[in-house]
């Protein structure tokens, strides 16, 4: 049982800082998880789910030095988390979070796996009896000896969930585990949650996307500024209907159907047809991370033909691993080698051309704002664009007010907006962009949609890899599903045990 | 070959030792052959032929640079330069080595061994995770320069380095706090006491390879 008390919880820095709302996190909150439930927390971001969360794994701690102040309490299956040990702790809560890539503790999957029997010190028997069982589970036995640096991300998440289970806590905690999953992994994580449910479990669940939750979970509890709105079973949220849904900022559910609305490309001007022709892309998987070991090349990506006029939105859409963050980094001349051409208007453009000619978004904001302003973000992207125009193209992105702030200090939604902003200040015909909602509340995403609209509306050509069922169907005019090639996916027919990815 | 973290630490150490301390001249281009020698073999028995090369070609013009170029004039300031990189290439090679062959829980049992305490070993590990993490966010933010024609500071001369530093830096904060959330939620814990799978112990081309290191600083000291 998971039991929150009366919980508030205010964070003593300003909210950018800890990437919640100003002022409580948490107020006044109080909710059960018993055995065999699973509660799902929704609402805009910042509205203290993660903060919930937080204080349930222990990671916060309900008073301390640092950590905030916190009113009320918390149990879990009768310990306070904030002053149980790490070890005990560990066994009781199991935690999932967001981002693939930093949750690995080891580098390779056997020794993540292992890893939480041998913190708590167990003989190395009794881990490998476990470690047979959750990989027979989790399906796993085909990934046991991989580096997890050539696991995609979700067999990344699948591992993850394997580890958490190895060491059998009574109650999980799991902070946007789909954000970085593409539908069918999300719909195998549900299998995942639903048998966890009928193992017993008490699961907490913190997110976004909630469609794919609608048969595992048993309530969803929606929070604005730290409160308790709503409390849903999934047929009345279903029940709810579109418009509502919308107004309580949650993702349709069920999910729009993306192929069913036609969209009609915005303006032209500029230049009209581009065309990548019989792509290829080959890289080198070897064992290891630092390079050293036989490695052997492997097609990761493949496009025969696809074409984006000036002024649509396309979609490329695929699982993960089918090479769509490889394509577009290949299309914006970041990536070298491959086979293949890009063709412009009837003419061939070469690595240095597309390295200029393309403007590319990466799937991590963080990585690609530079300047110290906002404003200094867009001007960057064009020398000689004048302050005027830049203020204008902050105009058309709603960031105009936040001109003088530090592109760090802004909310996840509108980085992502300013680097949408400065790739159209580039002035470049073709805009690719890699994932640019995951994470993202409703608001945020139709925010980006907008965006993305914006671009076509300029004449661009907007090429847009992503999972996003809810951006496709506001936004892209055509999608193009890539599929793996052939070999790039040699284990994941492999890992078919239940519930597997 | 699996061998031993510790035999593999062991070798790193002499490495460093004869790579950096060594000269190219007389006893010290011996040892410095016999060095990169070990270093050519570990990286060719993985399967690494052109990081095995490379170790040799680096000390080859090492000694090549310093038997040929005369010390006047320009040829100072090459010289100097393949000196430098003659010392540091075999051990960056070996360094590689070491991180890509050595599971981050092997390493700890290794440590463990030698008995050093958790709050020692702990570190470690976290840096063999964190610095290829560091490397992936390092390049995506090359990428991300690069296509945005930045990469030589967009005509601010200098700027470069700001704009990779702070993201960097940035990163690096956000990936440490995760990774500590992800070791604290599964139980790491420097107070208690840790088992582990991985099976490490001293076999044969184990006692080789730190008895090779060994001889090689044994060489050094007779030779000079």
């Amino acid at each position: 049982m998971i039991t929150l008390h009366n919980l508030t919880h205010t964070y003593p820095l300003p909210a950018d800082a800890c990437g919640g709302a100003p002022g409580a996190a948490l107020d006044g909150v109080s909710l059960t998880v018993a055995p065999g439930e699973v509660v799902v927390l929704c609402g805009p971001s910042g509205c203290g789910k993660t903060t919930a969360t937080r204080l349930v794994n222990g990671l916060l701690t309900a008073s301390g030095v640092g950590d905030g102040d916190s009113e009320g309490w918390v149990r879990v299956f009768g310990f306070d988390p904030g002053v149980t040990p790490t070890a005990q702790l560990a066994q009781r809560v199991g935690s999932v979070f967001q981002d693939p890539r930093t949750q690995f503790f080891t580098t390779d999957v056997l020794s993540e796996l292992a890893f939480g029997g041998e913190n708590l010190g167990w003989a190395p028997a009794r881990i490998r009896a476990r470690l047979d069982e959750v990989s027979a589970r989790w399906g796993l036995d085909g990934l046991l000896g991989r580096s997890v640096f050539a696991l995609s991300g979700g067999q990344k998440q699948r591992v993850i969930c394997a580890a958490v289970d190895l060491m059998d806590p009574p109650a999980l905690v799991l902070d946007e585990p789909s954000a970085n999953l593409d539908a069918e992994a999300s719909a195998r994580l549900a299998q995942a949650v639903a048998d966890w449910k009928a193992r017993g479990k008490a699961v907490l669940i913190a997110e976004h996307r909630l469609a794919y939750l609608i048969d595992a979970a048993d309530r969803f509890i929606r929070l604005e500024a730290g409160r308790i709105t709503h409390h849903l079973t999934p047929t009345q949220l279903t029940a709810l209907g579109p418009a509502t849904q919308a107004a309580l900022s949650l993702r349709p559910i069920p999910p729009p159907n993306a192929a069913a609305a036609p969209k009609t490309p915005g303006g032209g001007g500029g230049m009209g047809l581009v065309e990548m022709r019989e792509v290829g892309y080959w890289r080198r998987v070897g064992p290891a991370s630092a390079g050293v070991g036989r490695g052997r090349h492997r097609q990761v990506v493949r496009i025969d033909h696809l074409t984006v006029r000036a002024g649509e939105i396309v979609a490329l859409t695929g699982p993960n691993g089918a090479g769509k963050t490889t394509a577009l980094r290949w299309l914006a001349g970041v990536a070298r080698g491959g086979r293949g051409e890009l063709v412009v208007d009837g003419v061939r453009w070469g690595r240095r051309r597309r390295l200029g000619g393309v403007a590319l978004v990466g799937q991590d904001v963080n990585v690609q704002l530079f300047a110290n302003s906002v404003l200094g973000e867009v001007r960057l992207a064009r020398r000689g664009l004048s302050a005027d125009d830049a203020a204008a193209i902050l105009d058309r992105f709603d960031l105009r007010h936040l001109a003088a702030r530090h592109p760090l200090t802004l909310s996840a939604g509108e980085r992502q907006r300013l680097a949408i902003a400065a790739a159209l200040a580039a002035g470049r015909p073709l805009i690719a962009l890699d994932e640019p909602t995951s994470g993202l509340d409703l608001a945020h995403m139709r925010q980006a949609a907008a965006a993305l609209q914006e671009l076509a509306a300029q004449g661009r050509a907007v090429l847009v890899a992503t999972h996003d069922q809810d951006l496709i169907a506001a936004c892209a005019t055509k999608t193009h599903p890539l599929t793996p090639p052939p070999m790039a996916t040699p284990t994941a027919q492999n890992a078919s045990g239940p519930p597997g990815f | 070959m699996r061998l031993d973290p510790r035999a593999k630490l062991i070798l790193f150490a002499a490495v460093n030792i004869v790579g950096l301390g060594a000269p190219f001249s007389g006893g010290g281009g011996i040892v410095r052959m016999v060095e990169t020698g070990l270093v050519a073999a570990l990286l060719a028995l993985e399967g690494s032929w052109t990081m095995s090369a490379s170790a040799l070609a680096a000390t080859g013009a090492g000694l090549a640079a310093h038997t040929w170029l005369s010390p006047s004039g320009v040829a100072v300031l090459a010289a100097g330069a393949v000196n430098l990189f003659a010392r540091f290439w075999p051990v960056v090679l070996l360094g590689c080595y070491v991180l890509s062959t050595t599971t981050v829980s092997e390493f700890l049992a290794a440590l463990r061994r030698w008995r050093l305490p958790t709050a020692l070993t702990i570190p470690f590990a976290v840096v063999m995770r964190f610095l290829p993490t560091l490397a992936q966010e390092s390049r995506a933010i090359g990428d991300a320069m690069r296509s945005r024609g930045l990469r030589l500071g967009g005509g601010r001369p200098g700027a470069w380095l700001e704009y990779r530093l702070v993201p960097l830096t940035m990163r690096a904060v956000a990936i440490g706090d995760e990774l500590t959330a992800a070791a604290l939620t599964r139980g790491l814990d420097r107070h208690a006491e840790r088992t582990s799978l991985a099976r490490v112990g001293f076999r044969p081309p184990d006692w080789a390879l730190a008895g090779a290191a060994a001889a090689t600083l044994a060489l050094w000291w007779t030779l000079l």
